[in-house]
């Protein structure tokens, strides 16, 4: 009510009265009956204008003589004297080319028409990433064009994304495209992306995406050739919104954006069988193989048959020993398991929750003849679908402002603030992870106490027991009587805090002076800050080697500046040929640095809210502290020629020196384009142009690859024990990492071809582009004989090629009866090869010892790697003599991450105010490694592993039993090529489960299809809204990311383990994906 | 107007050369450290390849162990595959001789010959312990990534020479100088211990494993004389510190590896009769209540297994075994008794429990001295070695139905196939290597 007020007031200094006359009357597209809506109507030479309500009608005050002009996109703009009519209808023609005006943006940030451009560069709509109800600026981008792939890690609120233009370039370098946001390149580090520990954030997503104007994603490496090193993977360039309104001095607008977040997928898990194993684990007796017994000491669910138990309370033996819930709960160690509960949805029920998101948003725009300002504020409140700890608030500020000083200057500074924090939940492979505690918990399991005291058979109390499922050695978990093996769900999502801040800064002005007629000076500067502070916390009692308790804390600095500045001209020579220039210079600094600390076992373990270090013995506490300092210098030229209308040719040279080289280095490219249809006009092609550029970008050699470091090592296994260097007299050894001072950059060329063609007055709209990129000298620590000393060395030694198809469409089914409807679709294909690693068969980019996505010659980037089976020179796989397939002695690639095929649909239909919009997107003949499912076989929780039946001949286990006809067997039979075996719990929890050695099983297709968003809205009638003062008011209703194809089973497909790492295709125990119901209500004054 | 852009392009990458120069110099890491700090590393290694991964392979393998859960399982039925023995195999070159040559050449630069002594000493091990796993392995050619980046396999026996080459110029560099006052210290435990012994035991326990008795009773005799001579890993209940077995059976992987099944503990096991032990030892309870606590390893303060239990990495135990087994082979069947008596009343003593002594000889006697090394040494790679050399003279059972001997070898580890142009082959888990042909 107040915010009404301030508005009303704001604007009221603002409307000035004329006393002329009104003027109204209703506006028609040609061939229609029916009013057009939101055209604009204005006085010509004055800022007085108005819109079409939406039936096309309007009204405005206007004085004979005066010009009203009438502009709608897509229509030929009318204008009309104003004589003495008071009403005045107008009937607009379609306009010839409208989509002859569609700006792109260059690498620059300056604006460029769509038809003139020579590169695949494609412009992607604001508001659609703004419909999204993304928190974050990139994921509202997923789909919506051709040779992008926008993945969000996880459904953890605040998770960042994978973003990857065409396909992978670099093994060492940054896989993310480079980002331009007004101008200036800013950062996009992403932390974290191991397989444990929290889901990894993006730093676009301190960008409201409220703010940004519109987006342009530079595919090809000759459009972002003038930033030399860096744009390897591409860019993207990103405009905010200037204070740029038409007829008006003044707008504000309110936005409100409500959503609800649920699971979209969960696991299922059978509930038939207890905690527990078969005897046979125990005695080792093949006659005890299917004699199950409850267990609470095992982690397993091969359990007995809970239908079998007696029923009623479980016999326990009241004493001293006990665990105390909170709540007064009193847990006796149980003597017989008699109840036949189970406790999935309770145990559901204690972590999950509908997630709900709060958006506010407002913004102003201010026009004064010499400038124009934009300012906002947001705040965006979101609370995960886990119930505690699991959230996500930013608030950011942005103030933008364009001033003419003189009639050749004109400066303009944008700026914004953003202050976030998060808490984000363990996840993955992790003793502490949310999902691993979860999910391996037995159905005959309670986990809602999970905190109490623990009293010992002496009735001595321990404080903050934890009671889990499972404990540790022979310890009873469920009495919590020391730590458990694997943490409570509700100890980890409450007990367990990850908490996350983060103050950025962004500041960029810019000076324009137009020097002479026809040549500009830009000067513009970048400045780049954030600070984030990332704590860690366990108490005592949580599981795994912090069950001491740790405290870790690290506060990272990272500071990015730029300098650009550019000359550009413009010459007509005459009415056939013009050209321009630019030609500019560039240095960048980046600075980053990271201190913290840790400490472990807590020598006081009453530590209350407090978090801080000194609370263990020196040797366990740990300070850290990494800096990192990069510059480059550059300078470059952009050369642009038209010629006759048609013919259009750039020339792009940069070079550079980045300081971890010491040489310059130089980047050419080349662009020819034909606009033929100005040569063969006709009225089916509307418009066409061929194109065709080269181009050379690359990656410079990660900082500090040229030497070879000395480092107390620790030395330890792959399980995780290890012997801390810093406690043995902090000995120093050489890295087994050998640097190498003769390191080059990565270099990237690019040949595109394309075309862009219009149809039938504009209705249909194709871009074709087609692409060679390779990469030549990739730089990577390649794995080294570890007999030589050094396991690997830094050296540019890899190819990798790139090619690949794209094609974005456009159907424009306009002006039917006040039908607006749309329909746009794009497919990327895109070929990705590893043509050569010199001196290496693999190299590891993120993974597990078992399973891994590597870098191999002849392999697609990224190949999932681990065991197989064995096979003879056939192909076959080979039987052992109990009819089981054997494992292979060496293990391989096993799958391809990568998409055959993606693509996108998607269709807008308005109506009046009513607009339904939806949107598909679609990933094809991916594979992915379903590493839960693996392990819920091992656990006896996959419902696979619960199915009984009786043999109906004698039959071979995996461990050589032979089994009789008519023996009740829990799991299932199977076929290898020798006959029927059984797969019991033996087959389960050794070669056949996850933590077997054969991964090759457990790879399966992750290709999969999304209703990304499907939303409707309805933008209030003008006369219904005027009445309040306001300009615009809608009311939408979205749902994103609710339905999923896949044959891949239980989880959201595009989760990754490893977050927005190289490494893709891996799934394990990440945290759950969303989505959500979405609703968003808008006003503007 | 191109060549003025070209011109005015270069000018401009001329200054720029000083905006981004002598930036690339690492701020978070030294590059350069003594020969005396490097040797801890060295160190270190040794303590990881005699307590880490290698023992508790070894220990299921020989069946004092069991792999119960997990990746373990798979172990337990010798399902193992080449990328299992990667970090072993890492920990001993890059982790080891990559750095005792290191420290060998500061040594001669600086001319500490005790630093060189105890390098050359690591050194041997080092290579020796591979050689005795995985059998051929590189050695004349490792460490020298330049001249080459592909070293040869060297043959198993020639690796052992030069490891006994090596151990005779260390002991001739080392003096009489004690580990806790020379390089040892805080790795090792701080006890009378002497480089010069150490390294005679481990002559001995390398020509045992070549089967060359004689000289291993010699080196034996020469070798670790008292107890407190042996040679221990400190452990400490800090973080990092901790025995290897308590950090993975309790911190970090609890319920892989146990002793369920294990031959070991139904020997030990007074309430198992499944598996007898051919020497009677009442003492046996009692060491087994130090071992095992129920199906678990033992990890309680007193547990054999503890987190601040010192780890044997070569002892007086082994070397009187050492010394014992050469006699009996040797047929003095007298001298072995006594060396073998002298362990169990040391046993006798630690455990205050009854040990009795031997009077048997003969086959039965190196039955006997062989048995009592499988328990005395439980972890320790050495058993490992023992029951290959003498074809399971034990009869330690066979834990896959499929196979007919317990694994002969460590895989060749992936990450040396992956990349060695001179890799020989893979050879199968169950092909023995040269010196138990």
């Amino acid at each position: 009510m107040n915010l009404k007020l301030l508005l009303i007031s704001l604007i009221i200094p603002f409307c000035e009265i004329y006393g002329q006359g009104i003027i109204s009357g209703t506006v028609q597209a040609n061939g229609d009956n029916f009013g057009l809506p939101g055209v604009t109507v204005q006085i010509k030479d004055t800022q007085n204008g108005t819109q079409s309500n939406v039936e096309g009608k309007y009204k405005i005050t206007a004085s004979k003589g005066q010009t009203l002009v009438f502009s709608f996109i897509g229509m030929k703009t009318k204008e009309i004297l104003i004589d003495n009519q008071s009403i005045i209808d107008v009937i607009l023609d379609e306009a010839e080319n409208q989509l002859s005006e569609v700006i792109v943006l260059t690498a620059l940030g300056l604006e460029r028409k769509k038809d003139d451009d020579l590169s695949s560069s494609t412009l992607i709509d604001a508001a659609a990433v703004q419909r999204s109800g993304e928190s974050g600026v990139i994921q509202g981008l997923s789909g919506k064009t051709s040779g992008l792939t926008i993945v969000r890690n996880s459904g953890d609120p605040g998770a960042g994304a994978y973003i990857q233009i065409r396909g992978q370039n670099t093994i060492s370098g940054s896989s993310s495209p480079l980002i331009i946001l007004d101008g200036v390149p800013i950062t996009n580090s992403s932390s974290g992306g191991g397989v444990d520990g929290v889901v990894s954030q993006s730093r676009l997503n301190d960008i409201n995406p409220d703010d940004i104007a519109n987006v342009t994603v530079l595919k090809g490496a000759a459009a972002a050739a003038v930033w030399g090193t860096g744009a390897a993977n591409g860019v993207i360039v990103i405009q905010t919104k200037r204070g740029n309104l038409k007829g008006k001095k003044l707008s504000v607008n309110v936005s409100n954006m409500t959503s609800f977040d649920v699971v979209n997928r969960e696991f299922e898990k059978q509930d038939r069988f207890g905690q527990g194993n078969p005897l046979l684990h125990e005695t080792g007796r093949a006659r005890d193989a299917y004699r199950y017994i409850w267990n609470p000491t095992s982690r397993l669910s091969w359990g007995d048959r809970i239908r079998d138990r007696v029923g009623g309370e479980d016999e326990v033996r009241v004493g001293n020993k006990r665990f105390e819930a909170a709540d007064g709960t009193v847990y006796f160690p149980t003597l017989t398991k008699n109840s036949k509960n189970t406790y999935y949805d309770v145990n559901r029920d204690q972590v999950f929750q509908t997630g709900f998101t709060w958006n506010k948003s407002v913004s102003l725009n201010f026009d004064t003849p010499t400038g124009s300002t934009f300012m906002s504020f947001s705040n965006w409140d979101q609370k995960g679908i886990l119930k505690a700890n699991s959230d996500y608030n930013r608030t950011t500020a942005r103030l933008n402002n364009e001033t003419k000083i003189t009639d050749k200057i004109k400066i303009r500074i944008n700026s914004t603030m953003t202050a976030s924090s998060s808490n984000r939940i363990q996840q993955g492979s992790n003793l502490n992870g949310f999902y691993l505690g979860y999910l391996r918990t037995p159905a005959d399991f309670d986990n809602t106490d999970y905190k109490g005291t623990y009293y010992n058979s002496d009735g001595v109390a321990s404080q903050n027991a934890h009671r889990s499922f499972i404990g540790s050695s022979n310890n009873l978990g469920y009495l919590g009587e020391e730590a458990p093996f694997y943490s409570n769900p509700g100890w980890t999502i409450n007990q367990q805090e990850n908490p996350s801040q983060i103050y950025r800064f962004l500041l960029n002005p810019e000076l324009n002076w137009n020097l002479y007629k026809g040549i500009n000076l830009t000067a513009r500067y970048g400045f780049d800050f954030y600070n984030q502070t990332r704590d860690s916390w366990f108490p005592v009692n949580s599981s795994g080697d912090v069950f001491e308790g740790s405290f870790g804390r690290s506060e990272s600095t990272e500071k990015n500046s730029s300098v650009n500045a550019f000359l550009s001209g413009t010459h007509i020579i005459n009415s056939d040929f013009n050209f321009s220039w630019i030609t500019g210079m560039q240095f960048e600094d980046g600075f980053y640095t990271s201190i913290g600390g840790n400490s472990s076992i807590f020598t006081n373990p009453f530590v209350g809210d407090l978090r801080t270090f000194g609370n263990a013995e020196a040797a366990n506490e740990t300070p850290q502290l990494t800096r990192l300092r990069q510059r480059k210098s550059g300078t470059y030229a952009v050369l642009n020629a038209e010629l006759m209308n048609q013919f259009y040719f750039e020339l792009t040279g940069r070079y550079e020196l980045p300081s971890t080289l010491t040489s310059t280095v130089f980047y050419p490219s080349a662009s020819a384009g034909w606009v033929f249809t100005e040569k063969f006009k006709n009225n089916i092609v509307t418009f066409g142009k061929i194109r065709a550029s080269y181009g050379e970008v690359g990656i410079e050699p990660i900082a500090y690859a040229s030497q070879t470091t000395y480092s107390a090592i620790n030395r330890g296994t792959s399980w995780g024990d290890v012997l801390s260097a810093s406690v043995y007299g902090n000995p120093f050894g050489r890295s087994s990492n050998s640097g190498n001072p003769n390191l080059t950059p990565e270099r990237v060329r690019e040949y595109e071809i394309g075309t862009d063609l219009r149809f039938l007055h504009d209705k249909l709209s194709i871009g074709l582009t087609y692409y060679d990129r390779k990469t030549d000298k990739a730089l990577l620590a390649v794995d080294l004989a570890p007999s030589t000393g050094f396991t690997s060395v830094w050296d540019n030694a890899a190819v990798i090629t790139n090619k690949g198809l794209e094609l974005d469409m456009g159907l424009r089914i306009t002006k039917f009866k006040g039908i607006d409807w749309r329909i746009d679709a794009n497919f990327s294909q895109n070929r990705n090869m590893v043509e050569k690693l010199t001196g290496v068969k693999s190299v590891t980019l993120n993974g597990f010892t078992g399973t891994s996505s590597r870098v191999v010659e002849g392999e697609p980037f990224a190949a999932l790697w681990g065991g197989k089976w064995a096979r003879d020179d056939n192909g076959f796989i080979v039987l052992n003599s109990n009819g089981f397939p054997e494992v292979a002695t060496e293990e391989g690639v096993i799958g391809d991450p990568n998409p055959k095929w993606k693509g996108g649909i998607g269709s807008n239909l308005s109506w009046k105010g009513l607009t339904f919009s939806f949107q598909f997107e679609t990933f094809q003949g991916n594979d992915i490694w379903a590493g839960t499912e693996s392990i819920l076989k091992y656990f006896g929780v996959h419902p696979e592993t619960a199915n009984e039946f009786l043999t109906d001949k004698e039959m071979r286990t995996v461990d050589g039993r032979i089994v009789a006809a008519g023996t009740l067997v829990r799991g299932n039979v199977a076929d290898f090529g020798a006959g029927n075996v059984i797969l019991d719990s033996e087959w389960y929890t050794g070669v056949g489960g996850g933590f077997g050695t054969v991964s090759e099983q457990f790879i399966v297709d992750g290709s999969w299809t999304k209703l990304r968003e499907v939303s409707l809205s309805y933008a209030l009638p003008q006369k219904l809204i005027s009445k309040a003062k306001l300009s615009n008011a809608s009311l939408s209703l979205s749902g994103r990311n609710l339905f999923i194809w896949s044959p891949l089973k239980y989880v959201d497909p595009e989760v990754n383990l490893t977050g927005s790492s190289k490494g893709r295709g891996l799934e394990y125990f990440t945290n759950p994906g969303t989505g959500s119901y979405i609703v968003t209500l808008k006003l503007g004054i | 107007m191109k060549k003025a852009f070209i011109i005015a392009l270069s000018f401009l990458a001329f200054s720029c050369e000083k905006y981004s120069a002598g930036l690339n110099i690492d701020p978070n890491n030294f590059t350069d450290a003594p020969g005396e700090s490097i040797i801890g590393q060295a160190n270190l290694t040794w303590v990881l390849a005699t307590e880490g991964e290698s023992s508790r392979m070894s220990g299921i393998f020989t069946d004092q162990f069991t792999g119960f859960s997990n990746q373990f399982i798979n172990f337990e039925v010798y399902d193992v595959k080449s990328g299992d023995f990667d970090g072993i195999w890492n920990n001993n070159y890059a982790g080891g001789i990559a750095q005792t040559r290191i420290v060998q050449q500061k040594a001669l630069e600086t001319n500490n010959a005790r630093l060189l002594g105890v390098s050359q000493i690591v050194e041997a091990v080092m290579a020796a312990e591979l050689a005795a796993l995985f059998g051929d392995v590189p050695y004349s050619q490792s460490a020298q990534p330049v001249d080459f980046p592909s070293p040869k396999f060297d043959d198993q026996l020639e690796v052992f020479a030069a490891a006994q080459k090596l151990l005779t110029e260390g002991i001739g560099n080392v003096g009489n100088a004690k580990v806790s006052d020379f390089y040892g210290s805080p790795v090792f435990v701080k006890n009378s211990a002497l480089w010069s012994e150490v390294a005679h035991s481990l002559k001995a326990r390398y020509y045992l494993i070549t089967k060359e008795y004689s000289k291993a009773r010699d080196e034996a005799k020469l070798g670790i004389s008292t107890e407190d001579r042996s040679l221990l890993a400190f452990h400490s209940d800090i973080a990092g510190q901790g025995n290897l077995y308590y950090q993975f059976g309790i911190e970090q992987r609890g319920g892989y590896l146990t002793a369920t099944r294990s031959y070991l503990r139904k020997m030990l096991n007074p309430s198992d009769n499944t598996v007898g032990r051919i020497l009677f030892t009442p003492g046996d309870e009692v060491r087994y209540n130090s071992y095992f606590q129920g199906n678990e390893l033992n990890y309680g303060v007193n547990g054999n297994f503890g987190q601040a239990k010192a780890f044997p990495i070569v002892d007086w135990y082994e070397n009187q075994f050492i010394l014992a087994e050469t006699e009996v082979r040797l047929a003095n069947d007298d001298a072995a008794k006594i060396a073998f008596n002298k362990v169990r009343t040391a046993l006798a003593k630690k455990y205050s429990a009854s040990f009795p002594e031997v009077q048997i000889g003969g086959n039965t006697l190196l039955r006997v001295i062989l048995e009592e090394k499988y328990i005395t040494m439980v972890g320790s790679p050495q058993v490992y070695n023992d029951v290959r050399r003498t074809k399971n003279l034990l009869k330690i059972p066979i834990k896959n139905n499929l196979a007919t001997t317990i694994p002969q070898r460590f895989l060749y580890p992936q990450v040396e196939i992956s990349t060695n142009k001179s890799f020989p082959g893979v050879k199968g888990l169950f092909v023995t290597t040269k010196v138990n042909q």
